[in-house]
């Protein structure tokens, strides 16, 4: 029965797979047996009682570790800590592995990056690992092929190569910090000195500035200009929980930490700040240069807008106040002007908040001969053509000159998580391991290491690339588990074997000692070239929010995933100021051909408030050629924009009705408050009335002795990164309904997070409020149901009892927070289908017909209290965390006891700021919210 | 002016004045189904129907192989076409008791002409009604935990929940429609059985009538049954709609969390009755020659009726804007504003044009006594009563208290379909009925007409 993987099977150093007596995923669990088979199965499976489980245990060498919060209390749990790749950099994470399978990402609370939280899209990854439609074998020339093939198609190679050495081969890598990786291909370059690497991405150049790395818990004010540092930076976790942490310790001053935002479009990040400016790039020189003159002491706002000069007239003020720290950060995608203006600023104002970090990304790389500009001029001599995970025929400007190249080449492989447009040009496409199912080891941006260690045996029969790469070099297989520790044995020096242990259990390993770049320490303040004011629409061109360069195309959850500005799901949209649409008479929904140069693609307008006049914003990611059939052709493919010079800003757009129109996926469709008392804003010091406060009522209090379930979310903290949603949906089994399902407003996500516009529509404020269930004291939808299927338990949940449910949906429309869900058709995954292997094993999967909601994880309550009482104890507070909670990188979710009241939710309900939605309903909601903070003095509104 | 006490005294004329005999009279019924008059105007009628109840089959077939979400339904409106239409259905199943129940407690003569077409149209609404809260529901397999029926892990219903209140009241009322209306048969088929021209008429109708004789007892029997039947159906009359009306006021919405909907729900349900009837009546009257017994007087207080519930409709409109304005809430208010300029709007003014405006011609006598217009309102209050369920349920439901949760509705073709495929059901069930049932109540005629014989 080896199919039934028993426990010792081969270890982490596989044998080939080749000789397996059946294909890739035949071992995962069908469906539809048969009462022989079944009965053949069951006396294996007594055979086999002994053993403690015939699932995909990960290989034995594996370092569990047993100290996240609440590990003990649930023992059929694991956790192993790694990382989530992110564009090369490490993201600490903990593997949650339930019954020998991997079903949650959470967040290493040892990891700087991390801190126990992890952000949506690394959290997703989850789901990609049991993605049906990721690379599984080799193919050659799109047919299937398998490995012995592969092998012995390079083996004649590998010769003739090393005859060579190396000369006419050319390997196109994506930057990377992992030092095995790193190390192979230098012993690669190193053995062929005549070979090429280029390194090739499609995401922002986020080594730009060197070794210089912000510390905001020691800054006092913050000005970021067309920068997301909270949310799309490899440290953005790390970011936003400082700038939290300082924020929240000053809710009732009007000191603190401050921040200044000047962008064109909107970012979760320049929605924080207390000032935010949207002006169109060509308006941007001008205000910094108004700012120069007031740090010179001589203060000019000719030429500025009123609106603009206020702007400079109170950042300056800021900045000046008192001596503050002030630091200044630049999006990647901003001219490098900009960002010399920014060191000046710097090293000016914020030396204190500057450290240094070192540079361990692969980007500058000495060995490395140049970007994909330079890898296409080698294409045209090369003989063997590699790429190793990037995807430049899609992932590029210069797609289209990718793919030509590549099937001019007479051998060239690609090596990728799935075949894509560039293993279409490419003869021979190799599956790449996804890094749960492989040994690897990477960097976090802040330089300290992981060594990723498998969560699952291998699914398929994917490879590192680091395996790879060994294999290219010296035609044999050596397994990742050797190359990985091969690389830290020369690191870790003479205790290897505990150094390693200790590495692999705790997730971090410490970084190397920084050195600050050898720049000169003289930033002068530069004066910006003030562009001449563009004639047509600045087309911006920026990497999407959940789908980053469109790798992540087929993970169904993020194309699900509401986009914090626009909640559109399963495409993206030309993002244009109202004013702007108004002088074209288009209406969101309009499908415009955007134009810039010779380029041009077509896709809806979408009007969007806080989007600066005079610019256009589209996100990459969309209209794939070759996906799975989740991320196939979603949208459009916005790369078709790019200029390979300036690949995020092109001036002398436009934008031309087609007089068609399209029907957007968006999860909500109005972004007004309408006057409702939602999201309260108080000034710092300013008091709420309190929850507890006696409502009139002529219903008895609901008792609250034993356990008091309770959640406060703050909204103050809260910056709209979605991670709450993901986690949800990961650990709730939430299933994926499609676009179709989505435009008919039935999307599922059990917490969803409202965003509501505020302010004048051009330098809109976008508020957040993550609205999970309730769990009403007086529940109108217990009131409703017929058949008693939503009763309220003991401890003051709302539960919902699946079985029971007859689907009358009176409770969803009686529910005045709407966060009932139903299964308006059957959503659920096929029972006999991969994703269903990551399902959570302790959560039911709803049927067609029955209604849904949040349920505070009552699983995880379960398994706390269970633990609790085997020790005789109650419930600590903090032990049971929420999925929500745990993933959010602000904390600004509590969960805990009421009736304890040291509690941390306790003490937030007692809170000034403290409040309930929809309060005057008299629900007494068990979930209350903090109202949001408005730090800008008095009089700064409408200037 | 109507005098206080005139509202009991109308003045129809008794047939019997014109001089139509009770042995003219019954022939004239009789021969509706026996002889089969006009079979080409009743096979195309009944053949339209029964296309209607095809249509139904595939639409519930497929509703039941893919689950509610082939309806336009959705989160926030949860409720679509499927409540609607129950609610218009139970509504039109008004007349039938009303007239029937109330009218013959009170003595209303002029009942007796319309009494067992209105029973039948109310038991066939009421069937077309009753379909719709099992289609209407997530896993219609468990309909019956509904009832309280004794389940061995003594699981009840959840009698705070109005919907349990909806079974037990539709469920009386179907059951006592039925027997009201079978009771009041029974002389008449065993008229047919004697009347029968072939021998499976008379075996059919001798069935049927189960072995009635026409005995004194019987006669005695049946008065003393007949009657008791009308006092228990006359307070469910009430109910019903009630109970209807309080599947939406229990809840927290805007827009039905309003004490007004139990009145308001019945006004609207006999307004809708009655205008189902006369849109039925109208053409049948003419069609099969029946204006000795169906009257314009008849019509005339049909219509009457009309304008009386039309106003209580009025009024339940007026109380829910006015409502809306005075409690200041603010929830209420957008709701209000929304139905009259959201993007909703133009079903609500069609709405007040239908229930509102075209009932305001019967002012006229001369109008209202003519069938043509008469037939137009009815028409027109038939479609009303339907918007108005469409924007009660609606309008409140899609912009509720949350913004962020706002949404549509748009119906798809399978609303349309199985709102289409009961109206078809109905036609069917009507035209079978004419068919095979005398459609005045031969009995009661022939008392009416020998009151006039006798003194």
């Amino acid at each position: 029965m080896s199919s039934l993987n028993p426990v010792h099977s081969s270890p982490p150093d596989r044998a080939p797979r080749a000789t397996d007596e059946f294909a890739a995923g035949a071992s995962v669990w069908r469906d539809g047996i048969e009462r022989r088979d079944f009965l053949k199965l069951m006396g294996a499976s007594l055979l086999l009682a002994g053993l403690p489980a015939c699932t995909r245990r990960p290989p034995d060498a594996l370092v569990s570790r047993a100290d996240p919060p609440g590990a003990d209390a649930i023992p059929e749990l694991q956790w192993y800590a790694t990382a989530v790749p992110w564009h090369g950099y490490a993201r600490g994470a903990l593997v949650r592995i339930a019954r020998g399978r991997p079903i949650l990402l959470e967040g290493n609370p040892d990891h700087p990056e991390s801190r126990g939280a992890l952000d949506a899209v690394s959290q997703a990854m989850i789901l990609s690992l049991y993605d049906p439609e990721r690379s599984g074998s080799p193919r050659q020339r799109d047919a299937a092929a398998d490995w012995d093939a592969f092998t012995a198609a390079w083996s004649a190679q590998h010769t003739a190569m090393s005859e060579r050495r190396g000369a006419r081969l050319a390997i196109l890598t994506e930057p990377t910090t992992s030092p095995t990786l790193i190390r192979e291909i230098h012993a690669l370059l190193e053995e062929w000195p005549e070979a090429r690497w280029f390194q090739h991405s499609a995401m922002p150049e986020y080594e730009r500035n060197g070794s210089v790395d912000v510390d905001l818990s020691q800054a006092d004010v913050l000005f970021t200009i067309g920068s997301d540092l909270f949310y799309q930076h490899p440290s953005a976790i790390r970011h936003v929980a400082d700038f939290t942490r300082r924020r929240a310790a000053t809710v009732d001053k009007h000191s603190g930490l401050r921040m200044h935002a000047l962008e064109a479009t909107p970012t979760l990040t320049g929605m924080r700040a207390d000032r935010r400016l949207a002006v169109a790039p060509d308006r941007q020189a001008a205000v910094l240069n108004s700012l120069t003159t007031f740090f010179r002491g001589e203060p000019q706002t000719t030429g500025l807008s009123s609106r603009e000069s206020e702007f400079v007239r109170r950042l300056a003020g800021d900045v000046r106040k008192t001596h503050a720290v002030a630091v200044c950060v630049v999006g990647e995608e901003m001219p490098a002007e900009i960002q010399s203006w920014a060191n000046a600023f710097n090293a000016q104002f914020g030396a204190t908040a500057l450290r240094t970090r070192p540079i361990l990304r692969s980007d500058s790389d000495p060995a490395c001969h140049g970007g994909l500009a330079e890898f296409l001029d080698a294409l045209a001599s090369a003989e063997v053509a590699i790429v190793l995970g990037a995807n430049p025929a899609y992932a590029s400007p210069r797609a289209a000159a990718t793919t030509e190249a590549l099937k001019k080449v007479p051998f060239t492989v690609h090596a990728g998580e799935s075949a894509d447009e560039t293993a279409g040009a490419s003869i021979w496409h190799l599956p790449e391991a996804h890094f749960l199912e492989s040994w690897s080891d990477l960097r976090a941006y802040s330089g300290e290491a992981t060594i990723l260690q498998p969560a699952t045996r291998p699914l398929h029969e994917g490879r590192s690339l680091a395996e790879i790469v060994h294999f290219l070099r010296t035609g044999a297989w050596q397994s990742a588990y050797e190359l990985v520790r091969t690389t830290w044995r020369s690191f870790l020096g003479s205790a290897f074997e505990m150094e390693w242990n200790r590495a692999l259990q705790r997730g971090v390993l410490a970084a190397p000692t920084a050195r600050p770049d050898s720049k000169s320490p003289d930033f002068p303040w530069p004066v910006l070239a003030g562009r001449a004011p563009a004639t047509g629409l600045v087309v911006l061109i920026r990497a999407d929010l959940n789908l980053h360069d469109g790798r992540w195309a087929n993970n169904a959850w993020l194309q699900e995933l509401p986009r914090p500005f626009t909640a559109l799901t399963w495409e993206n949209a030309v993002l244009m100021a109202a004013t702007d649409a108004r002088e074209r008479g288009l209406k969101s929904g309009d499908l415009v051909a955007c134009q810039a140069g010779d380029a041009g693609i077509e896709g809806p307008v979408w009007i969007l408030p806080g989007q600066a006049p005079g610019c256009v914003t589209v996100h990459l990611g969309g209209g794939r050629a070759r996906a799975g059939h989740v991320g196939l052709a979603r949208g459009f493919n916005a790369y078709a924009l790019q200029d390979p010079v300036s690949p995020w800003t092109r001036a002398g757009g436009s934008v031309r009705a087609t007089g068609r129109r399209q029907e957007f996926a968006s999860t909500q469709r109005h972004f007004q408050m309408e006057g409702r008392d939602l999201v309260r804003e108080i000034r710092p010091g300013q008091t709420l009335r309190s929850v507890d406060a006696a409502q009139p009522t002529l219903l008895p209090a609901w008792p609250r002795e034993g356990y008091a379930w309770a959640m406060s979310i703050d909204l103050d903290a809260c910056f709209g990164c979605n991670a709450c949603i993901v986690a949800c949906q990961a650990e709730n089994n939430i299933p994926v309904v499609g676009r179709d399902q989505v435009i008919r407003e039935r999307e599922m996500h059990w917490i969803r997070v409202d965003r509501y516009f505020t302010g004048e529509a051009e330098n809109a404020r976008l508020v957040h409020q993550p609205v999970p269930c309730m769990q009403c004291e007086n529940a109108p939808c217990e009131l409703v149901c017929p058949v008693g299927a939503t009763v309220h338990s003991s401890e003051g949940l709302n539960d919902m009892v699946y079985n029971r449910c007859v689907g009358t949906r009176y409770c969803a429309n009686n529910c005045p927070y709407k966060v009932r869900r139903f299964n308006f058709l059957d959503y659920r995954m096929p029972a006999d289908s991969l994703p269903y292997l990551g399902a959570n094993p302790v959560v039911s999967i709803r049927e067609r017909g029955v209604m849904e909601k949040c349920t505070y994880c009552v699983q995880r309550i379960d398994a706390g209290r269970s633990a609790a009482e085997r020790a005789g104890r109650r419930v600590r507070d903090g032990e049971i965390q929420t999925a929500c909670q745990q993933a959010c990188p602000v904390g600004a979710i509590v969960f805990g006891d009421l009736s304890d009241p040291a509690s941390n939710v306790s003490r937030r309900r007692r809170d000034p700021r403290s409040y309930a939605l929809l309060e005057e309903l008299g629900t007494r909601p068990r979930t209350t919210y903090l109202a949001r903070v408005n730090r800008e003095p008095p009089g700064g509104e409408g200037a | 002016m109507i005098e206080g006490n005139a509202i009991l005294q109308t003045d129809v004329p008794n047939p019997a004045r014109a001089g139509l005999t009770g042995p003219a009279m019954t022939r004239t019924v009789a021969d509706i189904p026996l002889a089969h008059r006009l079979p080409r105007f009743w096979w195309v009628a009944f053949v339209a129907g029964g296309m209607g109840v095809l249509l139904l089959f595939v639409a519930i077939g497929w509703l039941f192989l893919r689950g509610v979400g082939v309806w336009g339904i959705n989160r926030p409106v949860a409720w679509g076409f499927a409540i609607v239409n129950f609610v218009w259905w139970i509504g039109i199943g008004h007349a039938g008791t009303f007239i029937s129940a109330i009218l013959l407690l009170l003595y209303q003569d002029w009942r007796t002409s319309i009494s067992r077409f209105t029973e039948a149209m109310t038991l066939f609404a009421v069937a077309c009604a009753g379909i719709y809260p099992i289609l209407h529901l997530g896993r219609p397999q468990f309909l019956y935990w509904l009832l309280p029926y004794p389940d061995t892990m003594g699981v009840w219903p959840q009698f705070r929940s109005p919907l349990v209140w909806d079974v037990f009241a539709v469920s009386t009322y179907a059951t006592v429609s039925l027997l009201f209306w079978y009771i009041g048969l029974l002389p008449d088929l065993a008229t047919m059985r004697r009347l029968a021209r072939t021998r499976w008429q008379a075996r059919l109708y001798g069935l049927m009538s189960l072995g009635w004789r026409g005995d004194a007892v019987h006669w005695a029997d049946y008065e003393r049954l007949y009657r008791t039947l009308a006092g228990l159906a006359a307070p469910l009359v009430v109910s019903v709609h009630s109970i209807v009306g309080l599947d939406f006021a229990v809840a927290l919405l805007p827009g039905w969390h309003s004490t007004i909907f139990p009145p308001y729900f019945v006004g609207g349900a006999i307004f809708s009755g009655f205008s189902m009837v006369l849109t039925l009546v109208i053409p049948l009257r003419r069609w099969y020659h029946l204006e000795a017994l169906i009257t314009t007087r008849h019509l005339e207080l049909m219509a009457k009726v009309l304008m009386v519930t039309g106003w209580v409709v009025i009024y339940g409109y007026f109380s829910e804007f006015y409502e809306a304005w005075r409690a200041g809430n603010i929830f209420d208010r957008y709701m209000a504003v929304n139905r009259a300029v959201g993007p909703y709007a133009p079903w609500f003014w069609l709405l007040i044009a239908c229930n509102v405006l075209s009932p305001q011609v019967l002012w006229r006598r001369r109008w209202r006594c003519n069938p043509a217009v008469l037939f137009a309102v009815a028409l027109a209050v038939n479609a009303g009563m339907w918007i108005e369920r469409f924007v009660i349920v609606i309008t409140s439901l899609h912009r509720d208290f949350i913004p962020a949760a706002w949404g549509m509705f748009t119906p798809t073709r399978w609303d349309i379909a199985t709102l289409a495929g009961t109206i078809g059901l109905f036609v069917a069930l009507l035209f079978l009925f004419l068919r095979f049932v005398p459609a005045i109540s031969m009995s009661e005629m022939r008392g009416w007409l020998t009151r006039e014989e006798r003194p």
